[in-house]
């Protein structure tokens, strides 16, 4: 995908999330008022552009060797400051460019091989169920 | 597998199977329905379970992972698998299963949103009253006009950092721009508090020998209202 997510404005597109990301979030963020100000800030990937190193305000790369994306948001929290947001991009349908949401962690937490196994796990799971 | 002679029945791992509990049998159940890669994706969940430098936040992560791959229902109303996150949020505001908390909900969007609102005026009006247009401004604060443009009309919300950013490029204070961020500064301490809990060496010293230190030796007496008793 060499063009931002929604192009034009009137473009069709998705952002999903799979129900391991959401209980990530409500684990990682107990109050509400901080999920939320997360909930906010991710649907700037709306404007996510793979060539482009940052989307609006937020930082991303890509993580070698699952391809899988890291992007992180800084948070008004207390106890957990930047937070880690992975996704990636499959698209059952082509037509309609397609963002899955796979899970979160603290920013400064490590991102080695258990944790790799794990969101590839979800990416997994993902292509072989969402149509 | 096919048995032709009784002897070759594998009576132990037979016994096994009747002695577990319907629990056990619904996982093992739910399992076989699973695809062989799905079923890859669960056996890899127990070894990260099981690896000894899986930490509870990974347990955590790798059990949803597990649950997930077992429980094959879509989610109630979206009739796929996965949520629609932009769905889910206003079906979080306007339907929660809690009634106590769709006011609590409503009252924050209201509060970003003010926020929002707030600074997008804010801004507008500093780079009218400065001369300052949204291409400079983009490039003080290197990101791209798109950018600010987007903050400005309220579709996208600026994180922390950027509003200090800008604050710095525009020359005013970070509270003109965003009158809550100094809440948001004693949250930091808070965190800073948490992150910071190491003791130093001489901190640690001076601990132990607190704690190796006997204790205090107080002389007491009877109170006069107790005497006798």
């Amino acid at each position: 995908m060499s063009e931002p997510i929604t192009g034009t404005e009137g473009l069709e597109w998705r952002l999903r999330i799979c129900r391991p990301a959401f209980q990530d979030f409500q684990h990682l963020l107990p109050r509400y008022s901080v999920r939320s100000e997360l909930n906010r800030q991710l649907h700037k990937l709306r404007w996510w552009d793979p060539d482009q190193l940052v989307v609006i305000d937020l930082p991303w790369q890509r993580l070698q060797p699952t391809g899988l994306v890291e992007l992180f948001a800084q948070l008004d929290d207390g106890v957990v400051d930047t937070v880690r947001v992975l996704f990636f991009e499959y698209s059952p349908n082509p037509q309609v460019p397609t963002l899955w949401i796979l899970g979160a962690m603290r920013a400064d937490e490590t991102l080695g091989s258990l944790q790799h196994t794990i969101y590839s796990g979800r990416s997994t799971i993902i292509r072989a169920r969402a149509d | 597998m096919s048995i032709s002679n009784l002897n070759e029945i594998p009576s132990d791992a037979f016994r096994a199977v009747l002695s577990i509990s319907p629990e056990q049998r619904d996982f093992i159940r739910r399992y076989m329905e699973c695809s062989d890669e799905v079923q890859a994706v669960v056996r890899s969940m127990f070894a990260v379970i099981e690896h000894e430098q899986t930490t509870d936040d990974d347990r955590h992560r790798a059990f949803a992972t597990i649950a997930d791959a077992l429980y094959l229902n879509p989610q109630e109303g979206h009739g796929a698998y996965g949520l629609d996150f932009r769905k889910s949020q206003v079906e979080t505001a306007t339907q929660h299963p809690d009634p106590a908390w769709r006011p609590i909900i409503a009252a924050r969007h209201e509060q970003m949103a003010t926020q929002e609102a707030t600074f997008a005026d804010r801004v507008k009006a500093i780079l009218q009253q400065k001369n300052i247009t949204q291409e400079e401004l983009a490039e003080r604060i290197a990101c791209t006009q798109s950018a600010i443009s987007k903050m400005l009309s309220r579709k996208s919300r600026p994180q922390r950092k950027t509003i200090l950013k800008m604050a710095t490029a525009l020359n005013v204070s970070p509270t003109d721009l965003w009158p809550d961020l100094e809440v948001a500064a004693s949250l930091d301490s808070t965190a800073e508090f948490f992150n910071d809990r190491e003791l130093t060496a001489a901190q640690a010293e001076a601990l132990d020998a607190a704690i190796s230190r006997p204790p205090a030796q107080v002389k007491t007496r009877e109170l006069p209202s107790r005497a006798g008793r």
